[in-house]
């Protein structure tokens, strides 16, 4: 029983690290706490729906011309709303609140409030010992390992990734040695959304997709970040790990209903004694 | 406010760390009555450091501050600013969105919610504007003042408050001559009132010709204490400012 | 006193007195159930607004739990007057003893916290109470609710009367509030936190006390509007219950008096108004809300009250020339 609640807690980890690395991104980066983050969850999860229904393409080729559709959404709303307000991050804040609303409403009106279902096609049930995980789940695992690796090579090896790390550090600096930090943003921004979009798409089939699907994946994204070190990605894997595992523990032994208060829990918890998380430190860098 | 005898700040053994770096390192002194106190030091030697001990910004490691026979170690701030000892700060810190007497007559607020009639405070404020040399500019937002009138205005919100000791932390930064030799009137006349003044400085000039008596140090540790003369020819200041010929 | 009869001299006061009996009238020619339901419905946005503009507009924290205070009124009118069997009206005359206590216990650690991270604690701390509300069915009836609860009055139209009359309290008491060394104090806090406490001012104090009486009032606001309901849900008392108050204060104004009360009105009224002129597009009310929001806080930091002074200032200058 308790193998089957380890891997419970591995899939949930997976997912939140997914949320986690890309609003730890956009906050180190930027320092911006984007609150638009689960809407883009949800919508992405319900682009990729209607790639999938509307046009007839399948599950893989759909997901990834939906997260370029969220890069690109992601890049518009830096561009349009979010340029600028690193200064001043309650004025972030209200606007990412805002644009949450809005984008919710959108999905809501054009898709409906309702549930949809959408399938998967690693419906294949691995079975280990008398415990079983789905292949889809499977999927979602070796998806954030495979994103947390291919972010920690392009931050260390390549030279945009390095312009990355230089702008979390010191925007003012990065301008002088030559950095386009705009376009830094504007990148770091859209990857970050994107991220959360494939979040939205690959938990959809197990939670069916709804408007406000993102609302839950969000806070738990920013507990973690929160807990992790806000800025620190090493911090945001540890912090995903953390959660995933205690919340899926006292959903299974404790109460269904207090799992999603477990987030707002540690939240509060690191906030009121160590502000900076367990990695971070003041304006820590990625 | 009673004077009595005896310094009006005394400062003991006081220790301050900051991750290993040894900001203030057990370092004692006093302030006496009336005088003017220079505290000069190479950057980084620990002078705005213990003005933010003495103001309860930071708490100590170790080590005692006396002022007018209170022991004010680790107060909270606002009731060490009660008790009468005012400053000013390395950056202007002021509230620029409000006006310069909007600014004053905030910080008149915790002395004089209920002492004044109001048209005595208005008085207070014109009379405070007047001897800072703002007079002119009382209904301008602070945000729009020259560097050197913003300056003033924190001196002018400090005295607001009738301390009987004020810390002065490079007031004359980013001043002229011209401004420098302003503020150094101002200064003198409001030692003239009988407050106690301690001054970072690291202009030599206003720093020679104000101080009374020095204070130097370096790494967190007084390295000399005596007249502006004495000072000026000790060998080891000397070292710790130029370096040593080898 | 003669400060009174000195108010008779501006123009303002005898604008503010026809608006106001202007208010007065308006249940004579809106009569209809929806229009009444309407009225009554956008007078507790706009005492919400004004409550926490004391907050966010005057103190400068961006505080998003007021919806837990407005809760805690609420459940204090249901529970009291449902396991209890009490008038409403003590339960109303106990809810903002009851807020002010929860509010100050809150204050106690969130206030420590400045700007982003005062803003995401509070978003926590909702989120917290909220999840307590639903699990806690035995006691809260959580989602599904409570019915049953008894009315402060029979009439809608009464209760817009009440809020007319809460409205303008609050209204003067916000004015005395911030005219008198409080005002100075808020403003201190807002403007420069780290320098008040040399100034001599106790911001920990007063920074309490602000929060803690926001927090009383909107209680109050939430006990009356439970009653008006006669039924309760934790769906009332969500994060995003605390969102639309912060709209409404954020794009009327906040640090203003009348902000908040132009906020109620445009966010709240402004598309209920148009419902049965443009039918599709009530759909789109949240979309309303947010866009004027984001359009509000890049554009005009002072929302709609800042935006019209800028104007009248502008026009002024130019006439001057």
């Amino acid at each position: 029983m308790i193998v089957q609640v380890i891997l419970n807690a591995l899939v949930q980890t997976a997912i939140c690290m997914i949320m986690a690395l890309g609003l730890t991104l956009i906050f180190g980066v930027m320092k911006i706490a984007n609150l638009t983050h689960g809407a883009m969850y949800a919508l992405g999860a319900f682009i990729h729906y209607s790639l999938i229904e509307w046009l007839g393409l399948p599950f893989v080729p759909s997901l990834f011309i939906a997260a370029l559709a969220a890069f690109g959404g992601g890049a518009a709303l830096e561009r349009a709303f979010f340029r600028g307000t690193g200064a001043s991050p309650v004025v972030a804040i209200i606007c990412g609140m805002g644009l949450s609303t809005i984008l919710i409403n959108v999905i809501t009106n054009i898709w409906g409030a309702w549930p949809l279902r959408i399938q998967t096609p690693f419906s294949y049930v691995l079975k280990i010992g008398r415990s079983a995980i789905g292949l889809h789940n499977v999927v979602i695992i070796i998806v954030s390992i495979s994103i947390a690796l291919l972010l920690y090579a392009f931050l260390k090896w390549t030279k945009f990734g390095c312009a990355v790390r230089g702008v979390s550090q010191d925007q003012e600096a990065a301008w002088l040695i030559g950095v386009n930090v705009n376009t830094v943003g504007l990148i770091t921004f859209a990857l970050g959304t994107m991220l959360a979009s494939i979040g939205g798409m690959l938990t959809a089939p197990i939670t069916a997709a709804s408007p406000t699907m993102g609302g839950n994946a969000e806070i738990m994204g920013f507990a973690i970040i929160i807990l992790g070190g806000m800025g620190s990605l090493g911090g945001a894997i540890v912090g995903a790990f953390l959660l995933g595992f205690v919340d899926t523990f006292v959903t299974t032994y404790v109460s269904g209903g207090y799992g999603g208060a477990v987030a707002f829990v540690f939240m509060i918890i690191v906030i009121l004694l160590k502000p900076s998380g367990l990695f971070g430190k003041k304006g820590r860098q990625i | 406010m009673a004077k009595q005898e005896g310094p009006i700040l005394e400062i003991h053994d006081l220790c301050k760390n900051f991750g290993g770096i040894k900001a203030v390192d057990e370092l004692s002194f006093e302030v006496k009555q009336g005088e003017i106190l220079g505290l000069l030091g190479p950057n980084g030697s620990g002078k705005t450091t213990i003005f933010n001990l003495i103001t309860g910004v930071y708490e100590a490691d170790s080590g005692r501050i006396k002022f007018e026979e209170h022991d004010i170690t680790n107060e909270l701030s606002y009731k060490i600013a009660l008790k009468g000892i005012s400053r000013t700060f390395q950056a202007t810190k002021l509230f620029h969105n409000q006006t310069v007497t909007e600014n004053i007559a905030i910080a008149m607020i915790a002395r004089t919610r209920k002492k004044h009639a109001s048209q005595e405070t208005a008085q207070r404020i014109d009379n405070v504007l007047e001897f800072t040399h703002l007079g002119k500019v009382k209904h301008a937002l602070a945000s729009d003042l020259t560097h050197a009138q913003q300056r003033r205005l924190m001196v002018a919100m400090a005295l607001i408050e009738e301390p009987d000791l004020l810390l002065l932390d490079e007031i004359t930064s980013g001043m002229s001559g011209e401004e420098c030799n302003e503020v150094m009137e101002i200064a003198k006349k409001i030692r003239d009132r009988g407050v106690t003044i301690v001054l970072i400085e690291h202009n030599m000039r206003v720093a020679m010709t104000l101080s009374d008596r020095i204070i130097v140090l370096n790494f967190g540790k007084k390295i000399a204490d005596g007249t502006p003369g004495e000072i000026s020819k000790n060998e080891t200041v000397l070292e710790a400012f130029l370096g040593r010929e080898e | 006193m003669v400060r009174i009869l000195d108010l008779f001299k501006k123009r303002t006061t005898y604008f503010f007195i026809a608006v106001v009996i202007l208010a007065c009238m308006l249940p004579l020619y809106f009569k209809s159930g929806y229009s009444l339901r309407l009225m009554v419905t956008i007078g507790f946005s706009i005492i919400t607004a004004m409550c926490y503009n004391i907050v966010i507009g005057y103190m400068g924290y961006p505080s998003l739990s007021q919806s837990v205070f407005y809760g805690v009124g609420g459940y204090t009118m249901a529970l009291i007057t449902l396991r209890l069997g009490v008038s409403p009206w003590i339960a109303l005359i106990f809810s903002p003893f009851i807020a002010f206590a929860v509010g100050y216990l809150a204050a106690i650690p969130f206030l420590k916290l400045r700007s982003m991270f005062f803003a995401i604690g509070t978003l926590a701390f909702t989120g917290v109470v909220n999840a307590v509300l639903i699990n806690a069915h035995k006691i809260t009836g959580a989602e599904a609710g409570l019915r049953g609860i008894p009315r402060l009055l029979k009439s809608d139209t009464a209760f817009f009367y009440i809020e007319i009359v809460l409205i303008i309290a609050i209204l003067f008491g916000t004015k005395i509030l911030v005219e008198s060394y409080w005002g100075k104090i808020l403003t201190a806090i807002r403007e420069d936190e780290d320098l008040a406490p040399h100034l001599g001012i106790n911001t920990t104090k007063y920074k309490r006390l602000a929060f803690a009486l926001s927090a009383a009032f909107t209680g109050l606001a939430g006990a009356m509007f439970i009653s008006y309901q006669t039924y309760i849900s934790s769906n009332y008392f969500t994060i995003g219950s605390s969102f639309s108050i912060l709209a409404c204060t954020v794009v009327g104004g906040g640090g203003s008096l009348i902000g908040p009360i132009i906020g109620g009105l445009i966010v709240v009224g402004v598309p209920e108004a148009l419902r049965g002129v443009l039918k599709g597009l009530y759909i789109w009310r949240p979309s309303f809300m947010g866009a004027i929001l984001v359009a509000v806080i890049l554009l005009f930091p002072g929302g709609i009250y800042g935006g019209f002074q800028k104007l009248a200032g502008y026009l002024r200058k130019r006439g001057e020339k």
